[in-house]
């Protein structure tokens, strides 16, 4: 595995990609922080102004933005097999 | 070689695989996800057993279920389903196997307005799932497109979070389930146009605003958000070369869940069956277990 990212999730609480995403971070072993945009309009704020939209989940890895529970992407991002 | 591959990770293909499994047939679950729609529904009310629960609780169920039967799904995207001698193949972006016989379970995807905006403003206001994005649109005023269920349910959810809400229908009244529509339809916050049509939907970098045809005369209504919950695609394209579809991309079936080719069903929202709901599907994935059976054991 390769150095340790820094791995931020936004999601809100009833999102299946969000749920499938964090399944994918514990399955690989990923530590991440959420956050959960629906308790925070702060943290929504942040998200919107991170990615430029507004959909969930958006992951922040190693400051890469990737909108959407998008696979290919995280394991690149992640430099995972 | 195996008796059985079942293509779909949703309420119909799992159920079938809870059957096949405790029937000890030589099968393989294919699917790109497990819970498929239902994960999607907030709160589901009308399957029995439970008064109010999440998609996402359900299909947690669903799983553990699985595990408990040892049955692991093979998490690939099926691209092509081909006719071969002695049954079937079925292609996916990982790998090739051979079957005698294939249940396609694949259910449905959203459909689009296919407005001018829509592309542009995708995401940018523009959703189509109202259980992942809606808590952004917190003291918004925000535009529901499609009054069945998934138009219904999105307007339950959002009448907690949103400002304004206006419900969008094209025929002469809403769709769905009375029970759920007597709710909204008491609702202050919630403005029902029906016999109404969305035209375009306005914006730069997020969206400002719908365009709309009441009756034929056209509006403009400020929205910062639009939930688009129309009819659905069937996921039908790897098997459309084989069967027979309808109209609508359906796969036909008989009373047996049996398609136009021997040894393939279909079960749930791919199919022609006009109940696009989870017990249905769950009930027709059991029921086509004993056809398929049967069909195996003939072949013996
Ligand atoms: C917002 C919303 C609200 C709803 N509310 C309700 C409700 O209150 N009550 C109710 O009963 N129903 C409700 N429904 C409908 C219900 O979700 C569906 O009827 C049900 O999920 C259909 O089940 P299915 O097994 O046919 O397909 P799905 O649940 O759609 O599952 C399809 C499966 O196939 C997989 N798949 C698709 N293509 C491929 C491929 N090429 N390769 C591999 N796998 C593939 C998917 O990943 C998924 O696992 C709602 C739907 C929505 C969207």
């Amino acid at each position: 595995m390769a150095a340790k990212s820094k791995v931020v999730i936004y999601t809100t609480p009833t999102c299946p990609y969000c749920n499938m995403a964090k399944h994918y971070f514990k399955d690989n072993k990923v530590e991440y922080e959420e956050k959960n945009v629906a308790a925070d309009r702060a943290l929504a704020e942040e998200m919107i102004h991170k990615s430029g939209q507004m959909g969930v989940p958006v992951m922040d890895i190693d400051g890469k933005i990737i909108v959407g529970f998008d696979q290919a992407e995280i394991k690149k991002a992640l430099n995972l097999k | 070689m195996y008796e059985l591959v079942i293509i779909g990770g949703g309420p119909g293909g799992i159920t079938a695989a809870i059957y096949a499994a405790r029937k000890k047939m030589n099968f393989a679950l294919i699917a790109k996800d497990l819970g498929g729609r239902t994960g999607l529904v907030p709160e589901i009310q009308n399957y029995p057993g439970f008064q109010t629960i999440s998609g996402l609780e359900l299909t947690d169920r669903f799983k553990h279920q699985l595990d408990e039967l040892k049955v692991v799904p093979k998490f690939e995207e099926v691209l092509k389903v081909e006719k071969a001698k002695d049954g079937f193949v079925v292609k996916t972006d990982k790998n090739s196997y051979e079957a005698m016989t294939v249940l396609v379970a694949s259910g449905a995807r959203h459909g689009k307005l296919n407005v001018p905006g829509e592309e542009k403003l995708n995401n940018k206001g523009v959703t189509y799932c109202a259980t992942c994005d809606a808590p952004l649109f917190a003291d918004k005023d925000v535009a529901i497109v499609g009054s069945g269920g998934p138009g219904l349910n999105a307007a339950l959810m959002l009448m907690r979070i949103a400002k304004k809400i206006y419900l969008v229908e094209r025929g002469p009244e809403l769709r769905g389930d009375k029970m759920l529509c007597e709710k909204i339809v008491c609702e202050p916050k919630v403005t029902i146009l029906t016999n109404t049509r969305v035209k375009e939907i306005l914006g730069e970098k997020f969206v400002s605003g719908i365009v709309v045809t009441k009756d034929g005369t056209p509006e403009e209504i400020p929205v910062q958000g639009i939930f688009i919950e129309i009819s659905y695609t069937p996921n039908s394209e790897f098997v459309a070369h084989l069967v027979k579809l309808n109209k609508r991309y359906e796969i036909i079936i008989d009373d047996n869940c049996k398609t136009s080719v021997d040894g393939l069903y279909a079960v749930g929202d791919v199919t022609n069956v006009p109940q696009k709901q989870i017990v249905v599907a769950a009930g027709d994935g059991a029921k086509v277990i004993w056809a398929i059976f049967d069909y195996l054991h003939r072949q013996k």
